[in-house]
């Protein structure tokens, strides 16, 4: 074999070749434009071309014009977001974890809210499907009132368990724009209640897969549409429920757009929706060419695939020149073929918004714009899955860790750069996502599971500790809902919730925040079947900077047969109050499984007890430079033990505790120090020894070849070291 | 009480702002106004003088106005430094063992609550403010009650001995009880106020009040009911300090009627009835209730009050003659509290709002504001930074020789010099255009405002009149109004006494809430849960009957409304019903209410939003118990308004530009001299005392016989 010269790849353009072509090439149809899918669409990276009515509106607009008209285009779609919130029933979408966009006619978006970032980015997809392809047709058309639904992420969903509805708008007959407005439904008529199949062969245990279809015209859904769709699902009510809370954010983002047409006339607002997208590209190539030229690489591991355990290879350099950015992939682990943790090119490139938007580009208005100097290429591999069978339910959980790759080279470009207050560690994101099914405490059916994924640790920035269950990975607005609110929609009681974990959040100079972790006892129900999902059980994937240690690794613990609610009723006092205490001590009774995150086809019985924790922020810097009081107001905020903070931190306290003993810390620090410097090597030595080294081979399984993936396309190696030529490899 | 007296009430009502305190004074049916400087060492002094000086306006002495008074009526903003400042009691927390640390979490992003939108997206820097109280003051204590109100685990006394040794030892001043489900069940918090009573009695403990979270705030979320618990023991010592020592004065003044105290959740209540977190934002809520009687007055449906002064720009709305909208999550500081708050919404927009260029050369104005101090560059007191009063100086609309009257001279040089550094120089422009563009970019976010709270909220902004206070308002209420799709602005020669006047109006209020879930309708059939329902009903009936009793007032002399939050099945989220039927006494009743919810739900959602096959459910009950009598319930007509006398308008003109427009030579009016039934055509300045009605090109202008200046835009005025 032999390594492809950067030239010849970039020749390569899969989406063009014919499906022939491509079975001979590859042994398989990849990416077939299938029924509803078109990879040309998907992959196209360009604008569009303006419009007649943008051309004709450009000449209206001036500055401040068009600052106020983006003001009111925001307002209407944060709008949007928080009326698909209030409507909707599940509980992912009632806590934020959804999108809604503004397109413009040709389907490039022009705004978004800030629920969760990559929705709306992946929604160009079914509209220029439509288009494309839709438009002159007979049979399908288009007309004012339409309405469409896609959740297939092949044709610009995320997984099948996030549902989509989106709209045209016309003006005076002519086609203005596109709204579109979804989130996470969970239940989608997959193999488990709820969605996030962890342990699927192939995509077609993922549920429904509707590429774009028309459900309703003149503004109202088709009955037989609707009732096909809901007979899917186990959940028809909450799906009924949340079909029309998307239907009334199209239909009102519609209206607001109209009555600006009917205010300053079409040609205005066309050109402004385009102007916004124009003014976000122009203004991200002005920040990018204020950083430093340069390479900055990472590399990041997810330690499953769902089906099984492994690791599984996920590298990211960013090429900087100019005002443009490449984010390449290549080295990627290889495509397992089984499982949901796929990616597909078009899922990455929208999930790298979420390192890049608040980050890279902070500050700036969020539009399609944003991408426009910015390339993604990766070969054939887990992070662009070349099967057309390939499951993605669980792709987003790679896309969490490409997206922390990404961040992590990202906040080394920042670091020396005028945008310094941008650089943090991320968020934690090792994350892990429970669902049930079965009859609730008040009778009712239940398919789904709670969004306490949202209270994850924020990573440490360069001059701040991370807060504590502050957010979300994917999301700037998004709610954690309180225990009563989650003990009144599910059948169980908390043993303990919102009490920090100690010892778990990554240290450092400034150390990362504490994730929420879950404890409780099933209560008011005989049984739920369960099932979960999540990565970082193994591995921890919520990364420190520049010195700061990752956040912890954590298990899923379920307690079966368990005396809880005896001793509850028993009153009694030694109950565990941490998931320290709980292992430790194991005061409740019953039999005990550590598991990994993914679980599926389980259940949980009256009196189970389940613990989930939630990942913590990695720190910033090095431990020895911590503020010794911060390390003193750790331990009393309980997340930092007194041992940890001698031996780590290097911080020791005076008697009583309740400050630091400056003479024993510094002495401790030296002892640290010193030993550091005992422990150092010339750097080819321990290339040396480093090399040698391997993890064992069940852990290898699916990582591809050790210790740097090769992936063969074409009977050719792609290149696997760093080549600085490497600008269009995407499909 | 209510008066006897066919003139109505005698009434001293009192407005304490930041700067000033303003007092609207009713006696015998006629009225007045006055003003002091707001005296924060003690707020009486500068309470008083105001009431003294609307007396003497009237020819009353202020001691038998005190003496005549059937009501002392006033808002105050007393607490709201002890929130910003931290200078509250050491508060601790006593809490369900195992979720100690529910406060700091809350809703996890709630580090973003209350801040300005730039800095709720901006996660990167998202910091939590301090803790009110802090971890080592937040003690759990073993127990567990389930979301039925069945008790899973008992008490353990012995940690409720310890928590609270461990608290006092810390030196609290004040224990907050917020146990899980307790709204539910409130036993096991009412056993740990019995424990705190019969071991530290006040002998031991000196005074340490103990405030349950079932009494306080009895409504699902932890989170929200625990800092609703914990804000109102913070600031109760200061507030009751001052209500008490405001109530001797009076009483040594000669006043023996009720001393009365606005509330953010509207009406004015007796402080004994009142928590402490009632009182943050009363003014504004204030103003909003007078401008609903000034609505009702009009006969204008719909009202939106728009108030810009130097640092803020607030919105109000008052819906069919009701001020009562409410914040659907609201935010005190920082935190989301229980409480019904009577929606006023505030963004930093004003006279001070500072413009300047981002580092990728974007014009943006405020939400910084230079202040007083320095304030604007045109106030020669050291800012260089430009504002939008530089930008209104610089264009023409203030005149710097007449600001205030005349009594602060403005320099246009300095307005001028600022815009020409900060802004034209970058972008390459003018300083005129400079300022055109702040002023339409503020006008076009104040806008935005509106048009947020009216077309965001499923209502039509064409169909609202604005009425425009603050001494910016009238400046630029029609461009801020034809931003926000508002055709019809009222301007007023009393505006900054309306929240005064707002208290005047205010009626004797008590509000009661109750979470409790019950299903209306099961997604096939009406269910017959009326009994439910009314025994809830009931036990707020009686609780109003207690207290509008103690307030002198017997239920058949009170109005009751009845207020139920909604939902479909599974929902969160819930929206406001007036209930149709105060309790259901036939299935006809749970039907209309089912009807009625369906019907509020359409108009703020859509029609298709609605989705009785959910179910339809009552989340939360309300009852809003409000007297008559004891407020003043037509417009204002003090008599040192000053009113048209007459004479012609002064012929004077001045170069003016009119976004939009460009300069125009403008016609300037002295509003005061302007006669009733005064019209006129813009472009025209009508200039006051405080402030400049501006009237764009092509608006009109139409001065009523209450004074009230009525601008409208081309196309309604047609």
């Amino acid at each position: 074999m032999t390594v492809a010269p950067a030239s010849q790849s970039m020749m390569l353009d899969v989406a063009a070749m014919g499906l022939d072509e491509r079975i001979a090439r590859f042994g398989r149809p990849l990416m077939k434009p299938g029924p509803g899918l078109d990879p040309e669409v998907l992959h196209r990276e360009v604008l569009e071309e303006p419009t007649e009515l943008e051309l004709a509106g450009e000449g209206r607009l001036d500055p401040v014009d068009l600052e106020i008209f983006l003001h009111k285009l925001d307002s209407i779609i944060d709008d949007g977001r928080d009326v698909c919130k209030y409507l909707s029933m599940a509980e992912m979408l009632q806590a934020g974890d959804l999108g809604v966009g503004i397109f413009t006619a040709k389907g490039d978006l022009a705004g978004m809210s800030t629920g969760v970032i990559l929705h709306a980015l992946l929604h160009y997809g079914p509209v220029k499907y439509v288009l494309k392809h839709y438009v002159d047709d007979p049979t399908v058309g288009l007309a004012d009132g339409d309405i469409f639904f896609f959740n297939d992420p092949d044709a610009g969903g995320v997984h099948t368990y996030d549902h989509f509805l989106m709209m045209p708008v016309f003006a005076g007959g002519e086609l203005l724009a596109w709204v579109a407005c979804g989130g996470h439904q969970g239940e989608t008529g997959s193999r488990s209640p709820g969605g996030w199949s962890p342990e699927i062969g192939t995509r077609y245990e993922e549920g429904l897969h509707i590429t774009p279809l028309r459900v309703g015209t003149d503004f109202r859904f088709h009955t037989d549409h609707l009732e096909f769709l809901l007979n899917s699902v186990r959940t028809p009510r909450q799906n009924s429920l949340d079909m029309k809370a998307r239907l009334a954010v199209c239909v009102r983002l519609r209206q607001q757009l109209l009555r600006e047409v009917e205010r300053r006339g079409a040609p205005f607002v066309a050109a402004g929706l385009r102007r916004s997208i124009k003014t976000s590209a122009e203004l991200a190539r002005r920040r990018i060419a204020g950083f430093n030229d340069g390479v900055y690489r990472s590399v990041v591991f997810l330690d499953t695939i769902g089906i099984e355990d492994g690791l599984i290879r996920l590298p990211v350099e960013l090429h900087k020149q100019g005002d443009e950015l490449i984010v390449d992939m290549a080295g990627a682990s290889p495509e397992p073929g089984i499982g949901p943790f796929h990616l597909r090119w078009h899922l990455a490139r929208a999930a790298s918004a979420a390192a890049l938007f608040p980050t890279v580009f902070r500050g700036l208005r969020w539009s399609i714009g944003l991408f426009d100097p910015i390339k993604l290429t990766a070969p054939p591999s887990i992070v662009n899955a070349p099967s057309r069978d390939a499951g993605t339910g669980s792709g987003s959980h790679t896309g969490r860790v490409v997206v922390q790759g990404l961040l992590l080279a990202a906040m080394r470009m920042l670091h020396d750069s005028p945008h310094r207050t941008g650089v943090a560690a991320p968020f934690a994101e090792n994350l892990l996502l429970i669902q049930f099914g079965g009859t609730g405490q008040y009778g009712n059916p239940i398919a789904g599971g709670p969004a306490n994924g949202n209270a994850t640790g924020q990573g440490a920035r360069f001059d701040l500790d991370g807060e504590h269950s502050a957010g979300f990975f994917w999301a700037m607005v998004v709610d954690c809902p309180g225990p009563e609110e989650q003990e009144r929609k599910f059948p169980w009681v908390y043993l303990f919730r919102n009490r920090f974990d100690q010892d778990v959040c990554g240290l450092g100079q400034y150390r990362g925040g504490v994730g929420l972790t879950d404890c409780f006892v099933i209560h008011g129900t005989p049984q739920l079947s369960s099932n979960s999902v999540g990565t970082g059980s193994r591995f921890t994937k919520n990364y420190g900077l520049f010195g700061g240690y990752s956040g912890a690794a954590q298990p899923r613990i379920v307690i079966r047969g368990s005396d809880a609610k005896e001793l509850m009723a028993a009153g009694a006092v030694d109950l565990p109050m941490s998931v320290r205490e709980l292992a430790d001590r194991r005061r409740i009774s019953g039999e005990y499984t550590f598991g990994h995150t993914n679980s599926e086809g389980e259940t949980v019985r009256d009196g189970d007890v389940v613990v989930l924790a939630r990942g913590c922020g990695g720190g910033y810097g090095d431990l020895l430079e911590r503020d010794p009081d911060a390390v003193l107001g750790d331990i009393a905020d309980g997340v930092t033990s007194p041992e940890l903070a001698a031996q780590l931190y290097g911080v020791v306290l005076a008697q009583g505790r309740d400050r630091v003993d400056a003479e024993a810390t510094a002495a401790r620090r030296a002892e640290i120090r010193a030993e550091r410097k005992r422990l150092g090597r010339p750097y080819a030595d321990f290339v040396v020894d480093w090399s040698q080294r391997q993890p064992p081979p069940e852990a290898l399984r699916h990582y591809g070849e050790f210790p740097v993936p090769v992936q063969v396309v074409d009977d050719r190696e792609y290149p696997t070291e760093p080549d600085s030529d490497r600008g269009s490899w995407h499909r | 009480m209510p008066s006897a007296d066919p003139a109505g009430p005698s009434l001293l009502d009192v407005d304490i702002g930041g700067t000033f305190t303003d007092a609207f004074v009713v006696l015998g049916g006629r009225q007045a106004t006055g003003k002091s400087l707001t005296t924060h060492a003690d707020l009486s002094d500068g309470m008083i003088e105001a009431i003294g000086q609307a007396a003497r306006r009237l020819g009353c002495d202020p001691a038998d106005a005190f003496a005549a008074a059937d009501a002392v009526k006033y808002s105050t903003t007393v607490g709201t430094n002890a929130l910003i400042e931290r200078t509250g009691p050491k508060v601790g927390l006593i809490t369900t063992a195992g979720q100690e640390d529910t406060v700091h979490v809350a809703r996890s992003r709630s580090w973003a609550d209350g801040m300005p939108l730039e800095v709720q997206i901006d996660r990167t820097r998202a910091q939590r403010p301090d803790d009110l109280v802090p971890r080592s003051l937040r003690v759990g204590v073993r127990e567990r009650i389930d979301c039925f109100g069945q008790v899973l685990m008992p008490l353990s006394t012995d940690d409720v001995l310890g928590a609270v040794d461990h608290l006092v030892r810390q030196g609290v001043r004040a224990i907050a009880v917020c146990l899980a489900w307790s709204f539910m069940n409130p036993a096991h918090e009412q056993q740990v106020a019995e424990i705190v009573r019969r071991e530290y009695p006040d002998s031991v403990l000196g005074r340490c009040p103990v405030l349950l979270s079932s009494e306080v705030a009895p409504r699902l979320d932890e989170y929200r009911r625990s800092i609703t618990t914990i804000l109102s023991a913070f600031l109760a010592p200061d507030t009751e300090e001052h209500v008490i020592d405001l109530g001797d004065r009076l009483r040594a003044l000669g006043c023996r009627k009720p001393l009365l105290v606005a509330r953010n959740i509207g009406g004015v209540a007796s402080p004994s009835r009142t928590t402490a977190l009632h009182l943050l934002g009363s003014g504004p809520v204030a103003g909003l209730a007078g401008a609903a009687v000034m609505a009702r007055d009009y006969g204008l449906d719909r009202v939106v009050t728009a108030d810009m002064g130097g640092t803020s720009f607030d919105v109000g709305l008052v819906i069919d003659g009701q001020d009562r909208n409410y914040e659907f999550d609201p935010v005190i500081n920082r935190w989301r509290v229980h409480l019904p708050v009577i929606a006023n919404y505030s963004i930093g927009a004003g006279g001070g709002s500072i413009a300047h260029l981002t580092d990728t050369g974007e014009l943006r104005v405020g939400p910084r504001s230079a202040g007083s101090m320095p304030g604007p560059a045109c106030y020669s007191q050291g800012g260089t930074e430009p504002t939008v009063t530089d930008a209104d100086v610089v264009l023409g609309f203030i005149d710097p020789d007449r600001f205030l009257g005349g009594t602060m001279p403005l320099s246009r040089r300095r307005a001028e010099r600022a815009l020409q550094r900060r802004i034209a120089d970058p972008l390459g422009i003018d300083a005129t255009e400079a300022a055109v563009r702040v002023r339409r970019l503020i006008d076009g976010v104040m806008g935005q405002e509106i048009y947020r709270q009216t077309a965001l909220e499923g209502h039509d902004p064409r169909h609202f009149a604005m009425f425009a206070f603050g001494g910016a308002g009238p400046v630029h209420a029609a461009a801020v109004a034809d931003y926000a799709d508002v055709r019809t602005v009222a301007t007023f020669p009393h505006g900054s006494e309306f929240n005064a006047y707002g208290v005047a109006t205010m009626p004797v209020m008590q509000t009661y809430e109750r979470t409790r879930m019950i299903q209306l309708f099961d997604g096939d059939s009406y269910t017959d849960e009326a009994g439910a329902f009314n025994e809830v009903v009931r036990g707020l009936l009686s609780l109003a009957e207690r207290d509008m009793a103690e307030e002198g007032f017997g239920l058949d002399s009170v109005t009751l409304r009845l207020e139920l939050d909604m939902n479909y099945g599974g929902q969160h989220h819930t929206v406001r019903l007036e209930s149709p039927r105060l309790l259901l006494e036939t299935p006809a009743d749970t039907v209309a209410v089912c009807d009625a919810f369906n019907e509020v739900f359409a108009a703020a959602y859509g029609a298709g939003s609605i989705h009785p096959y959910g179910g339809i459910l009552v989340q939360l009950f309300r009852l809003v118990a409000g007297a008559s009598g004891l407020r003043l319930e037509a417009r204002p007509r003090p008599v040192n308004a000053v009113a048209g006398n007459g004479s012609r308008p002064r012929d004077e003109t001045r170069e003016v530009c009119w976004p939009g427009a460009g300069a125009l030579i403008t016609p300037v009016h002295d509003r005061a001299l302007l006669p009733d039934g005064f019209a006129t055509q813009g472009p025209a300045l009508m200039e006051d005392v405080d402030t400049v009605v501006a009237v764009p090109p092509g608006w009109n202008y139409a001065l009523d016989e209450q004074s009230t200046g009525w601008l409208t835009a081309p196309e309604a005025s047609s």
